[in-house]
Protein backbone atom coordinates (compact mmCIF):
# COMPACT_ATOMS: atom_id res chain seq x y z
CA UNK A 1 0.00 0.00 0.00
CA UNK A 2 1.77 3.48 -1.08
CA UNK A 3 -1.21 6.07 0.21
CA UNK A 4 1.87 8.40 -0.53
CA UNK A 5 0.91 11.95 -2.02
CA UNK A 6 -2.76 11.38 -1.79
CA UNK A 7 -4.93 12.47 1.62
CA UNK A 8 -8.06 10.83 3.56
CA UNK A 9 -10.95 12.78 4.83
CA UNK A 10 -11.93 12.40 8.19
CA UNK A 11 -15.13 12.90 10.06
CA UNK A 12 -17.03 14.85 10.82
CA UNK A 13 -16.68 14.66 14.20
CA UNK A 14 -18.18 16.02 17.69
CA UNK A 15 -16.10 17.40 20.07
CA UNK A 16 -16.52 19.44 22.79
CA UNK A 17 -14.80 21.96 25.22
CA UNK A 18 -16.27 20.58 28.65
CA UNK A 19 -15.26 22.56 31.38
CA UNK A 20 -13.26 20.13 33.46
CA UNK A 21 -11.43 19.09 30.52
CA UNK A 22 -10.28 22.85 30.17
CA UNK A 23 -9.29 23.13 33.47
CA UNK A 24 -7.11 19.92 33.90
CA UNK A 25 -5.58 21.55 30.51
CA UNK A 26 -4.77 24.75 31.89
CA UNK A 27 -3.25 23.57 35.19
CA UNK A 28 -0.93 21.29 33.13
CA UNK A 29 0.22 24.12 30.76
CA UNK A 30 1.30 26.81 32.92
CA UNK A 31 -1.81 29.04 33.82
CA UNK A 32 -2.45 30.51 37.20
CA UNK A 33 -5.22 28.85 39.12
CA UNK A 34 -8.30 31.21 38.85
CA UNK A 35 -11.72 30.15 39.81
CA UNK A 36 -14.76 29.81 37.46
CA UNK A 37 -11.86 30.79 34.21
CA UNK A 38 -13.59 29.46 31.29
CA UNK A 39 -11.20 30.72 28.66
CA UNK A 40 -10.45 28.06 26.56
CA UNK A 41 -6.76 27.54 25.93
CA UNK A 42 -5.54 28.49 22.10
CA UNK A 43 -3.94 25.02 21.85
CA UNK A 44 -6.99 22.90 24.35
CA UNK A 45 -7.83 21.80 20.20
CA UNK A 46 -4.82 18.78 20.41
CA UNK A 47 -6.74 17.15 23.02
CA UNK A 48 -9.31 16.89 19.80
CA UNK A 49 -6.25 15.75 17.58
CA UNK A 50 -6.05 13.01 20.03
CA UNK A 51 -9.08 11.21 19.33
CA UNK A 52 -8.93 7.49 18.30
CA UNK A 53 -10.43 8.30 14.87
CA UNK A 54 -8.00 10.27 14.32
CA UNK A 55 -4.84 8.58 15.78
CA UNK A 56 -5.60 4.90 13.73
CA UNK A 57 -5.72 6.49 10.55
CA UNK A 58 -2.19 8.17 11.34
CA UNK A 59 -1.14 4.89 12.73
CA UNK A 60 -2.56 3.05 9.68
CA UNK A 61 -0.51 5.74 7.73
CA UNK A 62 2.91 4.79 9.71
CA UNK A 63 2.47 1.10 9.43
CA UNK A 64 2.04 1.57 5.70
CA UNK A 65 4.85 3.44 5.72
CA UNK A 66 7.09 2.16 8.02
CA UNK A 67 9.32 4.24 10.73
CA UNK A 68 8.02 6.88 13.80
CA UNK A 69 6.51 9.78 13.24
CA UNK A 70 8.21 13.27 14.84
CA UNK A 71 6.22 16.07 15.56
CA UNK A 72 7.69 18.45 13.48
CA UNK A 73 5.66 21.55 13.52
CA UNK A 74 1.58 22.59 14.60
CA UNK A 75 -0.54 25.04 13.82
CA UNK A 76 -3.44 27.26 15.07
CA UNK A 77 -5.22 30.22 12.97
CA UNK A 78 -8.44 31.46 14.75
CA UNK A 79 -11.22 33.72 12.42
CA UNK A 80 -13.43 33.14 16.32
CA UNK A 81 -11.97 31.54 20.06
CA UNK A 82 -13.91 28.62 21.98
CA UNK A 83 -16.14 28.55 24.43
CA UNK A 84 -16.67 26.44 27.12
CA UNK A 85 -19.05 23.88 27.60
CA UNK A 86 -19.93 23.59 24.18
CA UNK A 87 -19.92 21.48 21.19
CA UNK A 88 -17.93 21.57 18.10
CA UNK A 89 -17.73 19.92 14.57
CA UNK A 90 -14.26 19.01 13.68
CA UNK A 91 -13.55 17.40 10.19
CA UNK A 92 -9.58 16.64 9.01
CA UNK A 93 -7.85 15.73 5.98
CA UNK A 94 -4.55 13.36 6.43
CA UNK A 95 -2.29 13.95 3.80
CA UNK A 96 0.92 11.91 2.93
CA UNK A 97 3.68 13.42 1.79
CA UNK A 98 6.98 12.15 0.00
CA UNK A 99 10.70 14.08 0.05
CA UNK A 100 10.70 14.24 2.77
CA UNK A 101 8.45 12.01 4.26
CA UNK A 102 6.24 13.65 6.17
CA UNK A 103 1.63 13.02 7.50
CA UNK A 104 -0.18 16.32 7.25
CA UNK A 105 -3.05 16.40 9.25
CA UNK A 106 -5.50 19.69 8.81
CA UNK A 107 -8.37 19.82 10.81
CA UNK A 108 -11.01 22.37 10.41
CA UNK A 109 -13.34 23.29 13.54
CA UNK A 110 -16.70 24.64 13.06
CA UNK A 111 -19.50 25.44 15.65
CA UNK A 112 -22.33 23.80 15.16
CA UNK A 113 -24.12 25.79 12.74
CA UNK A 114 -20.98 25.35 10.52
CA UNK A 115 -19.52 28.69 10.71
CA UNK A 116 -15.83 27.85 10.57
CA UNK A 117 -13.85 29.37 13.90
CA UNK A 118 -10.68 27.64 13.88
CA UNK A 119 -7.66 25.65 11.03
CA UNK A 120 -5.30 23.52 12.91
CA UNK A 121 -2.01 21.96 11.13
CA UNK A 122 0.09 19.20 12.34
CA UNK A 123 2.71 17.95 10.71
CA UNK A 124 4.58 14.38 11.21
CA UNK A 125 8.26 13.67 10.11
CA UNK A 126 8.69 10.03 9.59
CA UNK A 127 11.79 8.76 10.29
CA UNK A 128 12.82 5.55 8.86
CA UNK A 129 9.78 5.21 6.58
CA UNK A 130 10.31 2.28 3.98
CA UNK A 131 11.27 3.47 0.71
CA UNK A 132 12.59 7.20 1.21
CA UNK A 133 12.96 9.61 -1.09
CA UNK A 134 17.20 9.63 -1.96
CA UNK B 1 8.51 47.15 17.64
CA UNK B 2 11.15 45.05 19.14
CA UNK B 3 9.80 45.23 22.54
CA UNK B 4 10.46 42.27 24.88
CA UNK B 5 7.99 40.37 26.52
CA UNK B 6 9.10 38.92 30.09
CA UNK B 7 10.90 35.74 30.13
CA UNK B 8 9.65 32.76 32.07
CA UNK B 9 11.79 29.97 33.43
CA UNK B 10 9.59 27.11 33.79
CA UNK B 11 10.32 23.56 35.40
CA UNK B 12 12.12 21.21 36.41
CA UNK B 13 8.92 18.96 35.10
CA UNK B 14 9.29 15.15 36.93
CA UNK B 15 7.59 12.45 34.77
CA UNK B 16 4.39 12.72 36.43
CA UNK B 17 3.62 16.12 35.03
CA UNK B 18 4.05 14.42 31.68
CA UNK B 19 1.63 12.00 32.85
CA UNK B 20 -1.00 14.56 34.09
CA UNK B 21 -0.39 16.43 30.37
CA UNK B 22 -0.60 13.31 28.84
CA UNK B 23 -4.32 12.54 30.46
CA UNK B 24 -5.50 15.98 30.20
CA UNK B 25 -3.99 16.40 25.89
CA UNK B 26 -4.78 13.16 25.38
CA UNK B 27 -1.10 12.85 23.59
CA UNK B 28 0.28 9.45 25.34
CA UNK B 29 2.97 8.43 23.56
CA UNK B 30 5.03 6.08 24.60
CA UNK B 31 8.21 8.04 24.09
CA UNK B 32 6.81 10.90 26.63
CA UNK B 33 5.94 8.31 29.17
CA UNK B 34 8.69 5.24 28.90
CA UNK B 35 12.16 5.92 30.14
CA UNK B 36 13.13 2.55 27.90
CA UNK B 37 11.53 3.77 24.83
CA UNK B 38 12.84 7.23 25.65
CA UNK B 39 16.60 5.69 25.65
CA UNK B 40 16.23 3.30 22.70
CA UNK B 41 15.36 7.06 20.89
CA UNK B 42 18.92 7.89 21.96
CA UNK B 43 17.96 10.09 24.84
CA UNK B 44 19.01 10.41 28.11
CA UNK B 45 15.72 10.97 29.43
CA UNK B 46 12.30 11.45 28.63
CA UNK B 47 11.30 14.13 26.05
CA UNK B 48 8.73 16.66 27.27
CA UNK B 49 5.71 17.03 24.91
CA UNK B 50 6.30 20.34 22.71
CA UNK B 51 3.28 20.78 23.00
CA UNK B 52 2.99 20.98 26.66
CA UNK B 53 5.95 23.73 26.41
CA UNK B 54 4.38 25.96 23.29
CA UNK B 55 1.18 25.86 26.09
CA UNK B 56 2.90 27.66 28.07
CA UNK B 57 3.32 30.52 25.77
CA UNK B 58 -0.47 31.89 25.89
CA UNK B 59 -0.48 32.51 29.82
CA UNK B 60 2.68 34.74 29.27
CA UNK B 61 1.33 36.37 26.43
CA UNK B 62 -1.75 37.40 28.06
CA UNK B 63 0.08 38.27 31.44
CA UNK B 64 1.90 40.53 29.06
CA UNK B 65 -1.14 42.22 27.31
CA UNK B 66 -4.33 41.11 28.69
CA UNK B 67 -6.21 44.12 25.89
CA UNK B 68 -4.90 41.83 22.81
CA UNK B 69 -6.07 37.89 22.46
CA UNK B 70 -4.16 35.43 20.96
CA UNK B 71 -5.29 34.60 17.53
CA UNK B 72 -2.65 32.49 15.56
CA UNK B 73 0.32 30.19 16.55
CA UNK B 74 2.94 28.39 14.57
CA UNK B 75 5.55 26.36 15.97
CA UNK B 76 8.50 24.72 14.92
CA UNK B 77 10.01 21.54 17.20
CA UNK B 78 13.70 21.65 16.92
CA UNK B 79 15.60 20.14 20.07
CA UNK B 80 14.12 18.24 23.00
CA UNK B 81 13.72 19.45 26.19
CA UNK B 82 13.89 16.28 28.96
CA UNK B 83 12.78 15.50 32.30
CA UNK B 84 14.54 17.18 35.16
CA UNK B 85 15.63 20.24 32.71
CA UNK B 86 14.37 23.46 33.07
CA UNK B 87 12.91 25.77 30.20
CA UNK B 88 12.80 29.41 29.55
CA UNK B 89 9.96 31.34 27.09
CA UNK B 90 10.97 34.48 25.63
CA UNK B 91 9.67 37.01 22.54
CA UNK B 92 9.35 40.05 21.01
CA UNK B 93 7.48 42.01 18.78
CA UNK B 94 8.39 41.65 15.53
CA UNK B 95 5.22 43.69 13.84
CA UNK B 96 2.69 45.47 14.61
CA UNK B 97 -0.29 46.37 12.16
CA UNK B 98 -3.71 47.53 12.30
CA UNK B 99 -5.85 46.19 9.65
CA UNK B 100 -9.61 46.68 10.92
CA UNK B 101 -8.18 46.75 14.13
CA UNK B 102 -4.35 46.37 15.83
CA UNK B 103 -2.75 43.42 15.05
CA UNK B 104 0.85 42.25 16.70
CA UNK B 105 3.10 39.64 15.54
CA UNK B 106 5.27 38.26 18.22
CA UNK B 107 8.31 35.69 17.29
CA UNK B 108 8.06 33.61 20.60
CA UNK B 109 11.11 31.00 21.81
CA UNK B 110 11.35 28.36 24.79
CA UNK B 111 15.35 27.31 25.15
CA UNK B 112 16.15 24.54 27.28
CA UNK B 113 18.19 25.71 30.27
CA UNK B 114 21.85 24.73 31.22
CA UNK B 115 22.28 23.18 34.94
CA UNK B 116 24.12 26.59 35.39
CA UNK B 117 20.29 28.23 34.60
CA UNK B 118 22.14 29.57 31.45
CA UNK B 119 19.93 29.18 28.01
CA UNK B 120 20.86 26.16 26.31
CA UNK B 121 19.82 24.68 23.03
CA UNK B 122 17.06 26.59 21.07
CA UNK B 123 13.94 23.92 21.83
CA UNK B 124 11.03 25.60 19.86
CA UNK B 125 10.38 28.46 18.01
CA UNK B 126 6.87 29.91 17.15
CA UNK B 127 5.61 33.04 15.89
CA UNK B 128 2.03 34.49 17.79
CA UNK B 129 -0.41 36.81 15.91
CA UNK B 130 -2.51 39.00 18.07
CA UNK B 131 -5.50 40.83 17.67
CA UNK B 132 -6.66 43.51 20.07
CA UNK B 133 -9.73 42.21 21.64
CA UNK B 134 -13.05 42.88 21.53
CA UNK B 135 -14.43 44.64 24.31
Amino acid sequence: MDDAGSAIRLGPFKVSAARAAIEAFRSETGWPHAEGETRVPHIFPMRWLASSELRAAIETQLQARGGIAIHEAQSFAYEHSLEADRDYILTAELESQKSPDRLILRASIANTANEPLLQVETILRIVGAKESAP
Amino acid sequence: MGEQLPKRKCGPLDAEALTRYALASGDDNPLHLDLAIAKRAGLEERPIHGMLIAGHFEPVIRAWRQDFELMGLSIKFLRPVLVGEMFELSGRVIRVSQIDRPNIILRLMAHGLKADGSAGDLALVAEGKLHAAVI
